[in-house]
């Protein structure tokens, strides 16, 4: 009926921004991406009408997408796995009329350095949205273990980016009180 | 890599906000002098913004391909017509591969056709004309703050309590939005000018009821004019925007009607 399809419309548009994020993290190019994307939505939209009703559409659809790629990279299919190590992007990739674009290739690059269980738990946290608990069912870990591979990965990221430059850690000269009072409010769920 | 110093306190629970509040407050002084878990926590916070960075906006296709699928759900039970004709009571039957190959086929083609000229055509350059109705569907989709103040229309849209209301400028007019549920987690957004609002061209009048119901950004809009002011009902579905313009007063349906629904 009409009614399946706007409450499918009604709840996976919100959650469209992460699902192309973590496609974006898990692929070389944007129109892999969006392809993986456009799959994951296929998929889910055969569960919905199944009768499938999720808790929460954000895990539900990263889950999906996530057995996607684990599907295709059982099979010779260079397109959708993980990168191994630092990986050149494709010219394709390489959007140089956006600005600032130069920085996001860095960043994904340390990102794609970190060992997989850190960067799998920031993708899902941080790229894409999903709390710690979502994370952790998602990846079948302790919801603990899961806060401590986000926070070595978050860690690592800032040294990898930030060890070329000298003397720019810029947090040591302001007034540490304060700066400990910024993180009044929750970090983390 | 650096290690915290050994103190009573994880600096990941500290930035997850699980220390209990004496020890929260105790590594917090405790960091003003200690460079090891001060030099974690600036490194960990300055990770989750890098990370953060990399978020990345959905393309226009894939909300279409939402759409798409959606639609097609009607598109099924119309092609399946020997299914359907076993009987009210059979469960209908679906077949994922069709819609993988819907979709591969261009399916949003064919919703085009079932659905009339309310989905924007391929193609379309932006209207100058419609451009304080893009400001106004940038409203709803960004969750900007506006100044608080405005007394609402409705308190509440069936499930969606009133979060926030105030005024913003669209296109150099002075407007009053009223945002009801969270964004993320399906909301509305009433605007309301004193000036009309122009049609949007993919557009279609609604049946026994005043106003237009239209497509904006991907964004499904209810509009309605009265002789002083104007309103804008903004959502993420026609149904949405619908039953939000009829909670909200803004279809003189008497009491007791249903909602009114789009022909």
């Amino acid at each position: 009926m009409a009614r399946d399809g706007d409450e499918f419309e009604f709840a996976v548009i919100p959650a469209l921004d992460g699902l192309y994020s973590l496609a974006r993290r898990l692929t070389r190019s944007g129109d892999v991406a969006e392809e993986l994307a456009q799959e994951t939505l296929t998929r889910a939209w055969a569960a919905w009408i199944d009768g499938r009703r999720p808790d929460r559409v954000g895990p539900w659809l990263a889950t999906i997408c996530l057995n996607i790629v684990r599907d295709r990279s059982r099979r010779p299919d260079r397109e959708t796995s993980w990168p191994e190590g630092l990986d050149v992007r494709s010219p394709v990739d390489v959007e140089a009329e956006v600005v600032g674009k130069g920085q996001l290739d860095l960043i994904d690059r340390a990102l794609r350095h970190l060992p997989e269980e850190q960067r799998l738990a920031i993708t899902l946290m941080d790229v894409c949205g999903l709390t710690a608990a979502e994370t952790a069912v998602i990846t079948g870990a302790p919801r603990g273990t899961v806060l401590s591979r986000v926070h070595r990965g978050r860690r690592s990221l800032a040294r990898l980016l930030d060890e070329g430059a000298p003397g720019s850690t810029g947090g040591d000269d302001v007034d540490r009180t304060d700066r400990a009072r910024e993180g009044r409010t929750t970090d983390d769920r | 890599m650096t290690d915290d110093c050994g103190s009573a306190a994880d600096p990941a629970v500290y930035l997850a906000g699980e220390l209990d509040p004496a020890t929260h407050a105790w590594f917090e002084a405790h960091l003003v002098g200690c460079e090891a878990c001060w030099s974690q926590v600036r490194d960990a916070r300055r990770g989750r913004a890098l990370a953060e960075s990399l978020r990345e906006s959905a393309p226009q296709s894939l909300r279409e391909t939402v759409r798409a699928l959606a639609a097609s759900g009607d598109l099924a039970i119309a092609d399946e017509g020997t299914a359907a004709s076993r009987g009210p009571g059979r469960r209908r039957a679906r077949r994922p591969a069709l819609f993988a190959a819907a979709v591969a086929a261009g399916v949003v083609t064919v919703a085009l056709a079932m659905t009339g000229p309310l989905l924007p055509g391929g193609g379309t350059e932006p209207d100058p004309h419609e451009q304080i109705l893009r400001a106004a569907v940038a409203v709803y989709a960004n969750a900007v703050e506006v100044e608080s103040g405005a007394r609402a229309p409705v308190a509440g849209i069936g499930a969606l309590a009133l979060r926030s209301s105030g005024t913003a400028t669209l296109e150099g007019t002075a407007v009053t939005v009223f945002r009801y549920g969270e964004p993320g987690a399906g909301q509305v957004v009433l605007i309301r000018s004193p000036h009309p609002f122009p049609r949007a061209h993919a557009s279609r009048d609604i049946a026994g009821a005043p106003g237009w119901l239209g497509t904006v950004e991907g964004s499904a809009v209810y509009c309605r004019d009265t002789a002083a002011l104007s309103w804008l009902v903004i959502a993420a579905t026609t149904e949405q925007a619908l039953a939000a313009g009829h909670a909200a007063g803004l279809m003189s349906a008497p009491a007791g009607r249903p909602p009114i629904r789009a022909s």
